[in-house]
């Protein structure tokens, strides 16, 4: 799945670390859904779109 | 930066596999010595298998509690190959004795492809762990 992470992220000048912080997970984890390996659950989808202000359409879009 | 759960599984599994380098050269010295038959030897031969039970059911409570998906996913990855590994490998040398053959394997063989294969299993994990540095 396409997202737009990566870019949302770099917007507000965070770091992975800093954003897997915010979110309690591993940075290992946002490297690997910015990198498109790893599809976040759900909640963690939600959490990621508010964190940002946006929908999850705006935020991951099916391939 | 390992999570709580991770930190839970390693601190315990480690105390529990520690035994498990008492209760086998134990179960082997009795074995040798008392040359058990019946339900003893089968107690005996079941009593190094209890630390690994141990630790899969410490395995299955991380993967329970572990809130980090992707670190879910990727565990369970890994240990389902090193898992797959030990049962091909060990069911070879079992089909093999099955038709016929009569050579003799290493001693405890299979005790040594299980803990190759679950040791493979972990340095994948590492190896999959490892991202680029942050931007």
């Amino acid at each position: 799945m396409n997202n737009r992470l990566k870019v949302l992220r770099a917007e507000k000048g965070w770091s992975q670390q800093e954003l897997a912080d915010k979110l309690e997970v591993s940075r290992q984890s946002i490297n690997a859904i910015e990198t498109g390996k790893y599809d976040p659950s759900l909640p963690l989808a939600f959490r990621l779109a508010r964190m940002f202000g946006k929908r999850i359409e705006e935020m991951f879009d099916e391939e | 930066m390992l999570s709580p759960a991770a930190r839970k599984y390693k601190k315990t599994s480690l105390s529990v596999m520690a035994s498990y380098f008492v209760l086998f050269p134990l179960a082997d010295y009795l074995a040798l010595r008392t040359h058990p038959a019946g339900v003893s030897l089968w107690l005996l031969a079941a009593m190094p298998l209890l630390p690994i039970a141990v630790v899969l059911v410490l395995l299955g409570r991380y993967l329970r509690d572990e809130k980090d998906g992707y670190k879910r996913d990727l565990a369970v990855r890994c240990l389902l190959w090193g898992t797959a590994g030990a049962v091909m490998v060990n069911l070879f040398s079992g089909f093999l004795r099955i038709f016929g053959w009569k050579g003799q394997l290493f001693p405890f063989t299979e005790f040594f492809v299980f803990a190759l294969m679950m040791l493979a299993a972990k340095l994948s994990y590492r190896v999959a762990n490892r991202v680029p540095a942050d931007e």
